[in-house]
């Protein structure tokens, strides 16, 4: 253990923002506003920090970010070993399109936050946390950490993974993702209720209030309503006419909540507008494809998504009363309802953001040798040809096809 | 400083061992969180950022000894007098290797040196290390137990795992109380567990309802359950069980003219013994009992606790000079059952107070 290195660090930020009286212990989720205010869900001290990082500028014009066994550079610019570093989140600034990292170097009370720039050239930068100008808003009614998950029975023994699993406190499932719009932070979680999955809303700069609503929704594999398990990522669309949230939840249901019911203690029903396949989604981007706003979901064990947003204007919004009594998968229902397309992509995915309006960033691990890298990759071709092997790689096909441009 | 007083100093700390050095020019970093300092003979420019990284590098050793500006461990120059320093943003780790590359001037070529902070800590195995009062007879009205562990253990879930059980076998809920907030030393490896004040306080609801929690002639065990985890994720291992054997209630205030003071002969180091006539509170006694000489200094030394709380040991670091002195004792000075110099912890609302805060027994050697 080492207090005095706590003890250091808490000091620093409280010398530097004696106004500033909520801890930072770790950044998670991260999102920016237009402006270049980040924000950063910290499960741990129980509160969303803000970090005016508004001044940044953009740098080079153009650029690709490829920074490869992105976890080991990481870790050697924090002077640590890989296995001592855990990328949490990814999010490109709007203003310079550069990319930054949440990361937790170190275990259990060792753990320290630590916020990383990765520059138009590719070079990792450490955010000096103590000089970034930050505000913080306290979350209320958080699980305190005390209760965990349990052991689901399967037909098998639990695996050691899946005891690791029930070890976690609910508390890590407070802060699952992070949306600014329009003068708001909205924030994706559980409360420490029985009904606990629940959506936050807070106005920013915050001025110390949140609304808490407590969500409901129907999910199709399950064949039940749901309050518990929380939403794994949303975006804010308009939809139908109005500001709604298009949410997505584990295995896989995708729902719409219009932002004026999220009131304070409202318990809210969601629309199921359908299930994207069994399976944990990731995270959702927003882009644009000639000239038509679609929705981009990665999931930790299927193939990415691309869903057209056109085609949640009016969707038929599903109920216990459009199946058959059980439980629904893969193999026999899923997907159902307008859940777009799956597409191919450069690995598999762990985090992705919008780079710039042709090309997202991802972090992923390598089909072949399972690396982490921070890779660029197209919106319409999110792979790389150097994953796979075709007629066209063949020194004999350039020879025959040399001329076919010109024609 | 001159190169020779810094030489003369380097050969010092060298003798020491705290560093080891290999160019005269580099100072190491003694700890996790120090510094790396470079001599500089020569003038710098005041582009900080760009000579410091050229002149002065920390990187963590790879098995390709490629040191470039992508796998530098991040962190800020200053410049103090001859010193270039490079402190990194995130502290040192133990059992890492680091390479430092250094140039003296900017002619020279690289230089590297490797080092470590110190080895690695291997967790220490989870477990209690000893629970207070140390004693098995222990008085009805027992007021709390402290627990200590050797590493921090995951908090929340105190009362998941500890538990007083009956020579039946049967496992008192109620025992003790609940808070929402746990009581844990800041190091987070000393719990206190206080047994419920309704069941300990005569007269109150859940005294009469359900009776006290301990019962004077009775056996019981508190046991602390090996699935309890750390915050490191390893289990205690084993269930600790301490025995219990309930004695007769403590109905008194602590009165130190009680009390049985060995005194030393002057002279000599010989310990000064205090005989307390019950068990004292292990935390309170190290923090609410002082020995002062007659021009109420304290009197340096080591104080040691004996006899299952029941006695303390001072033991001089001089002689004992010929005297006066004297023992304070803090009056919030508790015995195990809560009460203290001035009332007992379930005193009658008219019962008046002993005022004072301190009450003192002075000797002469």
């Amino acid at each position: 253990m080492n207090l005095k290195k706590l003890l250091f660090l808490s000091a620093l930020t409280f010398t530097t923002f004696l106004v500033n009286a909520q801890e930072m212990k770790t950044l998670g989720a991260l999102e920016f506003s237009p402006e270049g205010i980040l924000f950063a869900g910290d499960k741990i001290s129980g509160a969303i920090h803000a970090f005016d990082l508004s001044a940044e500028k953009k740098s080079i014009d153009k650029f690709e970010i490829n920074a490869y066994n992105v976890d080991a550079q990481v870790a050697a610019t924090l002077g640590t070993s890989v296995g001592n570093v855990k990328i949490n989140d990814m999010a490109v600034h709007p203003k310079s399109g550069e990319v930054y990292l949440s990361v937790t170097r170190g275990h259990a009370i060792d753990a320290l936050p630590v916020l990383i720039k990765v520059n138009a050239t590719n070079q990792l930068q450490i955010i000096d946390l103590a000089s970034v100008k930050r505000t913080s808003q306290t979350l209320s009614k958080l699980p305190d950490g005390s209760q965990n998950f349990i052991i689901r029975g399967t037909m098998a023994p639990a695996t050691i993974k899946e005891i690791e699993k029930s070890k976690l406190p609910m508390r890590t499932l407070s802060i699952m993702d992070i949306e600014y719009h329009k003068g708001e932070v909205f924030v994706a979680g559980i409360t420490n209720e029985n009904f606990c999955s629940a959506l936050r809303r807070m106005p920013y700069p915050f001025n110390g209030t949140e609304s808490v609503s407590n969500i409901e929704m129907f999910h199709i594999a399950h064949d039940e309503y749901e309050t518990r398990a929380p939403i794994r990522s949303f975006l804010i669309e308009n939809i139908d006419g109005k500001d709604q949230m298009v949410a997505a939840y584990t295995c896989s249901p995708l729902v719409l909540i219009p932002l004026d019911e999220l009131k304070n203690g409202a318990k809210v029903k969601a629309r199921t507008l359908g299930d994207m396949g069994n399976g944990q989604p990731l995270d959702m981007v927003s882009f644009s494809m000639k000239g038509n706003n679609m929705i981009f979901v990665t999931s930790n064990s299927r193939t990415p998504r691309v869903i057209p947003v056109g085609g949640l204007n009016k969707a038929k919004v599903y109920t216990e009363n459009d199946f058959k009594r059980g439980g629904k998968t893969d193999m026999d229902t899923l997907p159902v309802g307008p859940m777009g397309r799956p597409v191919m992509f450069t690995g598999s995915a762990l985090h992705i953001a919008l780079l710039n309006p042709m090309e997202f960033a991802t972090i992923r691990r390598d089909p072949e040798t399972g690396s982490m890298d921070l890779e660029t990759v197209s919106i319409f071709f999110p792979n790389k040809l150097n994953n796979v092997m075709a007629e066209m790689d063949f020194p004999q096909y350039a020879e025959e096809h040399k001329n076919d441009k010109k024609k | 400083m001159s190169k020779f007083e810094f030489i003369l100093f380097f050969l010092i700390i060298n003798i020491s061992g705290v560093v080891a050095q290999a160019t005269p020019d580099l100072f190491l970093p003694k700890h996790q969180d120090g510094v790396v300092k470079l001599i500089i003979p020569d003038v710098l420019d005041n582009r900080e950022h760009v000579f410091g990284y050229n002149r002065l590098a920390v990187f963590v050793k790879n098995e390709a000894n490629e040191y470039t500006s992508n796998n530098a461990i991040k962190g800020k120059h200053t410049k103090e007098n001859d010193f270039l320093i490079f402190k990194p943003y995130y502290p040192f780790e133990n059992g890492m290797t680091y390479v430092i590359r250094t140039k003296s001037t900017n002619s020279d070529p690289y230089s590297y040196k490797s080092f470590q902070t110190g080895k690695k800590k291997s967790v220490a195995k989870a477990k209690v290390i000893s629970i207070y009062p140390s004693d098995n007879r222990l008085p009805e009205n027992l007021l709390r137990f402290y627990i200590y562990f050797n590493t921090p253990m995951k908090k929340g879930e105190a009362l998941k795992h500890i538990q007083l059980i009956d020579a039946e076998g049967k496992s008192d809920i109620h025992a003790f109380m609940e808070f929402k907030q746990e009581l844990w030393s800041g190091d987070g490896k000393r719990l206190t567990v206080l047994f419920d004040p309704g069941r300990i306080k005569r007269g109150v609801s859940t005294n009469n309802s359900r009776g006290p929690a301990l019962q004077q002639y009775k056996q019981y065990s508190l046991s602390i359950s090996g699935a309890w985890q750390d915050v490191y994720g390893q289990q205690l291992s084993k269930t600790t069980n301490k025995k219990i054997e309930v004695v007769k209630a403590y109905r008194t205030k602590i009165k130190i003219n009680e009390w049985l003071v060995k005194k030393p002969k002057a002279n000599s180091k010989e310990d000064l013994t205090i005989h307390f006539n019950s068990i004292m509170d292990f935390a309170l006694i190290q923090s609410m009992i002082h020995l002062k000489d007659k021009e109420k200094n304290e009197v340096l030394g080591y104080w040691e606790i004996l006899n299952h709380e029941q006695q303390i040991k001072f033991t001089p670091e001089k002689k004992w000079r010929k005297g006066k002195y004297q023992i304070t004792v803090d009056a919030r000075l508790e015995d195990v059952a809560g009460n203290n110099l001035q009332n007992l912890l379930d005193h009658n609302k008219e019962d008046k107070d002993n005022t004072d805060t301190y009450q003192f027994i002075d000797f002469k050697i």
